[in-house]
C-alpha cells in the first residue's frame, strides 16, 4: 500500500467577520484509505486578534496515512465557529479543499461559507442574538446535483500550510502531473 | 470406526508473503456403512399397541417407533430393515420399498393398516426418494463406493458446481467478463468428463468382449453349479480416476469474486458474507455437493492486518478425516472430511536470485529479500533477529504491494481532482454554477458514488449576495477517475463546461455567463492550473429584445454553449458585435476561480521491484480484481520480451475484444 504523511499545521482564519473563533478540521476519504497514525479530525482553540481581522490558531496536523487506491483521495473540511461572550458558539463557514497531489510544501487557502439567513428573523437573530443557522445533516456539505438549493454566504478563509511526504506511489506507477 | 465430529473452533493464521501462494488439502469420503447406531423414527403418538393391549385388532400393527437395524444374511450380504420398537416381528410398512434389499420374510408380517391414498403417496415419495439416490449414486459412483476425494484448492479458485457448469458452459448465459472467464475454465471440467466417458465406454467395451468369450466356454464345459443360474450380472469395472471430485464437481467454490457479483440478499451468499466483504475481507466458501450443499469450510482473509481465518481450522493431516458431516435424509448419510494447509514455500534457484539480484540491486535496497537459508547453530541471537526482522520486512513488503488497486493492462487512469474556488463580477449576485464534464470518447468513467445518476455534471451551491461586487466562495470540489488506453490521443481532450446563473429573489433565473476548461488526459497540465486559474465567463450579446426580457422576465436563453466552445475550438472564426447574426457574438461577463489537479496510474506488474515469481495462469493477470488466483503472480520478464505461445496470443486476443466491447458500451462484437 502506498503511504502519505501530513504534517503542517492550521495555521490562521482571516477575513471573517466575528472576532472568536475556533476552527473544527477533519480530513475525510473514501474506503480504500486507512489512518496509520495520527489524528484524522481536531478542534483548535478559540482566538481573535486584537488588531487584524484573524485569528490565529497554528494547530499542528500529523497523519499518517495508507491507500490502496487512488480513489477518494483526502480532502480537508474546515468547520470555523464563532464564540460570543455568553459562550455561545455557531457555525460561520464551512470550507473544502483537497489535499495537493504533489509532495512538497504547500499553502492552502480555504474559501469558506456559512448557511445564509432564510428569514429576516433569522438574520437579526444572527446580527445581535447571536447563533446563525447551521446545517442539520452534514452530508448536505458534500455533493449532489440539486446543490444549488443551499442558500450560503460567503464567509473568511482558512490558511493551511502542509508538508506532504508520498512514499510507494512511484511503485505503482502513480505519476504526479 | 465411526466417531463423533471434532470441535469445530476458528483459526487464525498470521499469512506470510504471498496469500495467492495458499493451498489446501481437501478430502472428503463417505462413511455411512460405519453406522452403528439403530435409527429412531417416531411417527406420533396413535392408536393401540397389539402386544400391549390385547383388545385392539390383530391386524393394528401400527406403532410410534421403528428401529432400524443393519444385519448380514447367510451369504454375507449386508441388509437393513425397519423392525417395530414394541413388536419387533412386524416391520415398518412403509420403508420396505425403500430398503431395496429388505428380506421378503419380514415383508410377509406387514400389516397394511393405511389406506390406499396414503401408501400410494409414500410409494410417490419413496420412488422420488430413490430416483434422488440413485441419481446421487449415478454422479458419484466413485463417492459411494467408498473412494476418498481429494481436491487441492488454492487460495480464490475457483471450482464450479454442476449447476455452475450447466450455467457457464452456455456462452449465452455469459454476460460479463468474469462469467466469459468462466465459460472459458469450463471446458477443461467438460473435457475431461468427455475423457471420462471415453475411458468407460472402452472399459464397457473390453467387458462385452470378455464375456462373450466366457459364454462361449462356458457352453463348451459341462453344466455349471445352480449358483451360477442366479449369479448377478458383475458391474461394469470403472477405469481408476484419483481426481474424480473435479470432474463430477463435488467441491465447489464461492469465492470473492462471485460474492461481488451476488446481491446482498441473494440465497446463495452466506448471511454474514455481504457485512464481511464491506469490512474488506476477502472470502472463500469451500463447499461439497452431495445430497444437498453442504459448507465444509470458510476462509476469510483481513488484507490490512494480514490475517487469515480458517473455520473450522485445519488438521494436523487431511487423511485424519476429523470432521464429519450429517445429512439426514430418509437414512442418516456420514461424510468425514479433512484439510490441511499445503502452502509450497517456493525456494528460487540461487542463479535466478543472482540475476535478478544484479538487475535490480538498485531498486531492492528498501525492499531487499533475504533468500538464504536459516542461520545456523553457530549464528548469534543478534544475527537471527536481524535474519527474522528482514523476512518480516520483505513479506510484510510484498504483501502490501499485492493489494494496491491497479488499472487493467495497457489501460491509465487519470485522477483529476476538480475545485471551483470562487466567482465574482457579475451583474447579478446570488449566484451558482453548473458544471458538464465531457471526457474524450473511449474512456471509461470510474463513478466515485456508484449511486449517483448524473456523474458527469453537478452543481455547486448559490452564494446569496455575492457574485457581482462580492466575492462568492464556492469552495466546492469533485473528484473525477477515468480510464483510458495507453495509446491514447493527446489530441483527444476533456472538456468541462461552466454555467454561471444568478437566481434573483423572485426566483428569476437568469444567465450570467459561460465558461469552458479543456486538458489533456495523458499530457502534464499547464503550469499554474493546479494552484487556480481565472476562467473568464462569457455569454451572448443578444439583441435589444433581449436585454429588455433579461431585466424584466428573466430566464435562460436556449444557448448551446457546448456547440458554441466546439465550434470555436475546431473553426477558429472571428465573430464581431457588427455582424448580422449575432448568435455567436459574446460579451465578457464575471471570472470564475477554478484549478485541477491530475494524478495518472499506469498498469504495472505488481511487485515490479520485488523478486519474481512465474506465474501458469495468464488468464487471471487481465482483471484488477485481486480475488483472481494468478493476479498477483510476479512474472520475471516484462510480458512483452516473453515469447508468444499460441495460447497467449489467444487469451490476449480475447482480453482486446473484452476490452474494445467495455469501451464501446456494446454486449457483443459480432
Amino acid at each position: 500500500m502506498a503511504e502519505v504523511h501530513v504534517i503542517g499545521q492550521l495555521l490562521k482564519a482571516v477575513d471573517f467577520d466575528e472576532p472568536h473563533l475556533y476552527c473544527k478540521w477533519s480530513l475525510q476519504s473514501g474506503n480504500a484509505w486507512r489512518l496509520v497514525q495520527g489524528e484524522v479530525q481536531g478542534q483548535t482553540h478559540v482566538s481573535s486578534h486584537r488588531l487584524q481581522n484573524s485569528s490565529d490558531f497554528a494547530q499542528p496536523i500529523d497523519i499518517h496515512l495508507s491507500t490502496a487506491a487512488l480513489q477518494g483521495w483526502p480532502r480537508l473540511l474546515v468547520e470555523v465557529y464563532a464564540v460570543n461572550v455568553l459562550q455561545q458558539c455557531w457555525p460561520v463557514g464551512y470550507g473544502f479543499a483537497h489535499l495537493p497531489a504533489r509532495p512538497g510544501a504547500h499553502r492552502l487557502e480555504i474559501n469558506t461559507w456559512r448557511i445564509a439567513p432564510s428569514t429576516w428573523w433569522q438574520s437579526i437573530k444572527e446580527k445581535f442574538g447571536g447563533g446563525g443557522a447551521a446545517l442539520h445533516k452534514t452530508d448536505l456539505l458534500y455533493s449532489g446535483v440539486e446543490r444549488y438549493k443551499l442558500q450560503t454566504r460567503s464567509s473568511g478563509k482558512i490558511i493551511v500550510e502542509l508538508n506532504l511526504i508520498f512514499r510507494k506511489f512511484e511503485e505503482y506507477g502513480v505519476e504526479f502531473k | 470406526m465411526y466417531r463423533s465430529s471434532a470441535p469445530k473452533r476458528t483459526g487464525i493464521y498470521r499469512v506470510k508473503g504471498n496469500i495467492n501462494d495458499f493451498q489446501l488439502e481437501l478430502k472428503l469420503r463417505h462413511v455411512s456403512e460405519w453406522l452403528p447406531v439403530p435409527k429412531f423414527e417416531y411417527t406420533g403418538a396413535k392408536v393401540n399397541y397389539g402386544d400391549h393391549y390385547p383388545e385392539s385388532t390383530s391386524t393394528s400393527g401400527w406403532s410410534d417407533c421403528f428401529i432400524y437395524v443393519p444385519y448380514e444374511d447367510q451369504y454375507g450380504n449386508n441388509y437393513y430393515t425397519y423392525y417395530n420398537y414394541y413388536n419387533p416381528g412386524s416391520d415398518y410398512p412403509g420403508s420396505s420399498s425403500r430398503a431395496t434389499s429388505c428380506s421378503s420374510s419380514a415383508r410377509s408380517g406387514r400389516s397394511s393398516f393405511y389406506s390406499s391414498n396414503q401408501s400410494e403417496l409414500i410409494d410417490q415419495q419413496q420412488k422420488q426418494q430413490l430416483t434422488g439416490e440413485t441419481g446421487f449414486h449415478a454422479l458419484n459412483p466413485e463417492l459411494c463406493n467408498g473412494a476418498t476425494a481429494n481436491v487441492c484448492i488454492s487460495w480464490q479458485q475457483k471450482c464450479f458446481s454442476r449447476e455452475e457448469l450447466q450455467r457457464y458452459g452456455e456462452l449465452n448465459n455469459c454476460q460479463t467478463s468474469l462469467q466469459r472467464r468462466y465459460h472459458r475454465w469450463t471446458r477443461d471440467i467438460v473435457e475431461l468428463q468427455q475423457r471420462y466417458q471415453l475411458r468407460v465406454q472402452h472399459a464397457e467395451q473390453k467387458q462385452r468382449v470378455r464375456r462373450r468369450r466366457q459364454n462361449k466356454t462356458s457352453k463348451t464345459k459341462s453344466k455349471s453349479s445352480p449358483l451360477s443360474e442366479f449369479s448377478v450380472e458383475a458391474p461394469t469395472a470403472l477405469p481408476e480416476d484419483p481426481d474424480f471430485a473435479t470432474r463430477t464437481c463435488l467441491i465447489h467454490t464461492l469465492i470473492n469474486a462471485d460474492l461481488r457479483e451476488l446481491d446482498a440478499g441473494d440465497p446463495q451468499l452466506p448471511a454474514e458474507a455481504h457485512e464481511l466483504q464491506q469490512q474488506g475481507f476477502q472470502l472463500m466458501y469451500i463447499y461439497a455437493q452431495l445430497q444437498q450443499d453442504m459448507l465444509l469450510l470458510c476462509l476469510r482473509y483481513d488484507p490490512a492486518c494480514g490475517l487469515l481465518y480458517v473455520y473450522p481450522d485445519f488438521s494436523l493431516s487431511a487423511e485424519d478425516l476429523e470432521y464429519v458431516l450429517q445429512i439426514d435424509n430418509d437414512c442418516r448419510q456420514l461424510y468425514a472430511y479433512g484439510f490441511e494447509n499445503v502452502t509450497v514455500v517456493n525456494v528460487l534457484e540461487q542463479d535466478h536470485v543472482e540475476s535478478a539480484a544484479q538487475s535490480q540491486r538498485d531498486a531492492e535496497l528498501e525492499l531487499e529479500l533475504d533468500w538464504d537459508s536459516l542461520p545456523g547453530s553457530e549464528a548469534s541471537a543478534e544475527q537471527l533477529v536481524n535474519y527474522y526482522q528482514q523476512q518480516r520486512s520483505s513479506e510484510s513488503a510484498q504483501r502490501r504491494l499485492l493489494q494496491f488497486q491497479l488499472p487493467p493492462k495497457r489501460m491509465r487512469r487519470v485522477v483529476l481532482l476538480l475545485q471551483l474556488h470562487e466567482a465574482q463580477h457579475f451583474e447579478y449576485p446570488n449566484v451558482h454554477v453548473r458544471y458538464y464534464v465531457n471526457p474524450p470518447s473511449h474512456t471509461i468513467l470510474e463513478p466515485a458514488n456508484k449511486h449517483d445518476p448524473f456523474p458527469l455534471r453537478g452543481a455547486t451551491a448559490t452564494c446569496v449576495a455575492g457574485g457581482a461586487e462580492r466575492l462568492a466562495h464556492f469552495s466546492h470540489c469533485w473528484q473525477l477517475t477515468l480510464l483510458c488506453e495507453e495509446s491514447h490521443q493527446p489530441h483527444q481532450l476533456l472538456h468541462i463546461y461552466f454555467e454561471v446563473i444568478s437566481v434573483d429573489s423572485w426566483q428569476r433565473e437568469r444567465c450570467e455567463g459561460y465558461a469552458h476548461f479543456s486538458c489533456s488526459l495523458l499530457a502534464p497540465l499547464p503550469s499554474g492550473v493546479s494552484s487556480g486559474m481565472r476562467l473568464q465567463c462569457i455569454r451572448p450579446v443578444g439583441s435589444w429584445l433581449d436585454a429588455l426580457n433579461r431585466y424584466f422576465i428573466g430566464g435562460r436563453a436556449l444557448f448551446d454553449f457546448v456547440g458554441y466552445f466546439k465550434s470555436r475550438s475546431r473553426e477558429n472564426m472571428l465573430h464581431n458585435r457588427m455582424e448580422l447574426g449575432r448568435q455567436h457574438v459574446m460579451r465578457s461577463t464575471g471570472t470564475l476561480l477554478f484549478s485541477v489537479q491530475k494524478l495518472q496510474q499506469r498498469h504495472q506488474q505488481f511487485g515490479y521491484y520485488l523478486l519474481q515469481e512465474h506465474s501458469n495462469d495468464d488468464d487471471d493477470n487481465y482483471n484488477d480484481d485481486a480475488a483472481a488466483p494468478g493476479c498477483c503472480q510476479l512474472d520475471p520478464k516484462p510480458k512483452s520480451s516473453v515469447s508468444a505461445t499460441l495460447q497467449e496470443v489467444m487469451s490476449a486476443y480475447v482480453e482486446a475484444r473484452e476490452r474494445i466491447e467495455a469501451l464501446l458500451g456494446t454486449a457483443t462484437l459480432p
